[in-house]
């Protein structure tokens, strides 16, 4: 956990934020305080803290005083939105390269995409719903 | 109380003929948890030794919470160094060195104390010469926990615990640090398991300071780059390997320095894989590289 | 005593204690023997030819000096780790060994008393051995008694003192400082070897100040 080369408080964000997207995390749900986080995940208590801090600046958590930090109102729609803009280019851009390297048609990965998108609304996963947009 | 700021300032300390500290300096931000590395003999005994009162620099100086703290009754009375060996009245059971503590540590709790000495699992009843040195290991873990010092530095402590005695110390630490924040430093060789606890690395090497930095800054200026040796070799063209090893075809390289996301862009688009470091493997190549 | 009364004092009564322990089993140890001896020596003599209990008094030089020895060199990384400072504890230790020095004196003198009136009042002659004269004035012996002892602890202070600084070297230390009471103790009047030996105790006690406030505390390992 937590091997990537990026800053721990930011996949610490990520990982919250996928936890709520795939609705580990519901709307007005509390989420662990930063002591729980760091003890449970064995991390400093600061680098946590800037992790929760970074989701309360953006709405996706907020704090009630005494209490603790909660999943704000309509945060998965607003995550998805985001996650939306930024998907075709951070993550289908370097997949089609992949593909013109290989030597993949663009027919061979549209039919391919039909497919698994078919497949994922058959199971009703909510990861795949990015994929359902084409 | 909170945590004791700290300031070494050109540090010297030698035995004899023998230079164990070479004219280090860094300084430590109160209630930060650091990690002291340095292989063995690099000198992190002999600079928390000077740190704790225990000996004075042969030069340089140090501060704690601005003032010297050789001899200093308020500074001492809060700084705390738990030694693997263990200062304690090893003669006597485990009671006689708890109320020795209580009776010099100004922040000491007793009831805390006594859960640790629970939560080990050490015996009550037994002369603490008995021990072994796990037992002696985890009982020096609750008198430096219980003493609340607003520095408090564990030197090599847990090196001799068992797995589980050592995560139970890690989680009581933290659980503990995150109540009442105070300066702590830990000093080791190994720390895989305890490098995500840090906020920031000194690395001693041959007496001399390596690098005293924030952690995040530290592991993400490290990276590995991973594909065809050609690709690998063109994108590390200029940057600092530390690290390098060949698989077939295939060549992974450890790098450390300033990357700029361009490149890393650059090196994805020719098919190169790139993956973080962890600290325990970066101080392990630094050391490695500067040694030599 | 809690943590807020000052150090050398909290220092001082934790090393008093543990030496007060000592010091009544070692009495009554001495209490004994010298009874059974006295018997001995009445049954095969007739009477014992001098004072047992003055012989006891290397016994009360040498034993607190052997005790301060031992806590000095055993418990200072202890105090120091504890985030205590030398300066409490060279100060905690004289003191308790002025405490102990004295309390030693009063016993020695009490018991002497008490040894006379058994001797008188078996009409045995009450003398002392050569080597341990005994003070003609009662006074004169608890003001003798308790410089000599406290003489005794202070030298157990600095030599485990310069034991734990210098290791074998602390040897070299030991005549220099038990030479001059051993020496002034066959000095007359008595009044004179007191006064040698009060002058060389008040050097031993600045000397261990001296030298504590700048030891260096090792690994506990390398002393054991």
């Amino acid at each position: 956990m937590f091997d990537g080369r990026e800053p721990i408080y930011i996949q610490i964000a990520d990982q919250i934020r996928g936890d709520i997207l795939a609705g580990h995390l519901a709307e007005g749900e509390q989420v662990m305080s930063t002591t729980q986080y760091a003890t449970t995940f064995r991390i400093n208590p600061a680098t946590a803290a800037k992790a929760f801090a970074q989701l309360v600046d953006e709405g996706v958590l907020y704090k009630q005083r005494g209490v603790g930090m909660f999943v704000a109102e309509g945060a998965p729609d607003r995550l998805r939105a985001g996650r939306r803009e930024t998907f075709l280019e951070d993550l289908l851009e370097p997949v089609l390269a992949e593909a013109r390297v290989l030597g993949i048609s663009t027919s061979e990965l549209i039919r391919w995409i039909e497919r698994s998108g078919a497949a994922s609304e058959l199971t009703t996963t909510t990861n795949s719903t990015e994929g359902e947009q084409r | 109380m909170s945590g004791f700021a700290v300031s070494v300032r050109d540090l010297t300390v030698r035995y004899g003929r023998t230079t164990a500290v070479d004219n280090v300096s860094f300084d430590l931000e109160p209630d930060g948890i650091y990690g002291l590395l340095g292989r063995n003999g690099s000198g992190k005994t002999s600079t928390l030794s000077v740190l704790a009162s225990m000996r004075r620099p042969t030069a340089g100086s140090v501060l704690i919470d601005g003032a010297e703290p050789f001899e200093n009754e308020r500074v001492m009375a809060g700084v705390s160094l738990i030694r693997e060996s263990g200062d304690v009245l090893a003669n006597e059971k485990i009671s006689a060195s708890l109320a020795y503590y209580e009776q010099a540590r100004p922040a000491w709790d007793a009831q805390f104390a006594d859960e640790l000495v629970d939560a080990f699992g050490l015996n009550r009843k037994k002369a603490i010469s008995t021990f072994s040195r796990g037992q002696r290991s985890a009982f020096g873990a609750v008198i430096g926990l219980a003493c609340r010092a607003p520095l408090t530095m564990f030197d090599e402590v847990y090196l001799g615990m068992d797995a589980p005695s050592r995560y139970r110390f890690y989680d009581l630490l933290l659980a503990d640090y995150a109540e009442h924040p105070r300066t702590i430093i830990l000093s080791s060789h190994l720390i895989s398991e305890i490098e995500r606890l840090f906020s920031g690395v000194v690395i001693l090497d041959e007496g001399r300071l390596l690098l005293n930095e924030e952690v995040e800054d530290f592991r993400t200026r490290g990276a590995t780059l991973t594909g065809p040796t050609a690709q690998v070799d063109a994108v590390t063209a200029g940057l600092r390997v530390v690290a390098s090893r060949s698989l077939g075809p295939t060549k992974e390289v450890t790098v450390f320095g300033d990357l700029d996301g361009a490149a890393l862009d650059a090196a994805r688009a020719a098919g190169v894989a790139i993956g973080g470091v962890g600290v325990q493997d970066l101080f392990v190549h630094l050391t490695e590289k500067e040694s030599r | 005593m809690t943590a807020t009364a000052p150090q050398w004092a909290r220092a001082a009564q934790r090393m008093t204690r543990a030496s007060l322990v000592s010091v009544a089993w070692f009495w009554a140890i001495c209490v004994i023997a010298a009874a059974v001896v006295t018997l001995v020596l009445d049954w095969r003599m007739g009477e014992p030819p001098f004072s047992i209990m003055s012989t006891i008094r290397y016994g009360g030089i040498w034993y607190p000096f052997s005790v301060a020895l031992i806590v000095v060199t055993a418990t200072i990384n202890v105090h120091v780790a504890a985030g205590m400072t030398r300066r409490s504890f060279v100060i905690g230790a004289l003191i308790s060994n002025v405490v102990i020095g004295v309390v030693n004196g009063v016993v020695m003198t009490a018991v002497l008393v008490i040894e006379r009136g058994i001797y008188l009042d078996q009409g045995w002659s009450f003398a002392a051995t050569s080597a341990a004269p005994i003070p003609s004035a009662w006074g004169v012996s608890l003001v003798f008694h308790c410089v000599m002892f406290v003489a005794g602890g202070l030298s157990g202070v600095l030599v485990g003192l310069t034991y734990y600084r210098w290791g074998a070297w602390a040897t070299a230390a030991l005549p220099l400082t038990v030479l001059p009471p051993i020496i002034a103790s066959g000095l007359d009047p008595a009044a004179l070897t007191v006064a040698v030996i009060a002058a060389t105790t008040a050097a031993t006690a600045v000397a261990s100040y001296a030298m504590a406030r700048t030891i260096a505390i090792r690994k506990p390992l390398e002393m054991s």
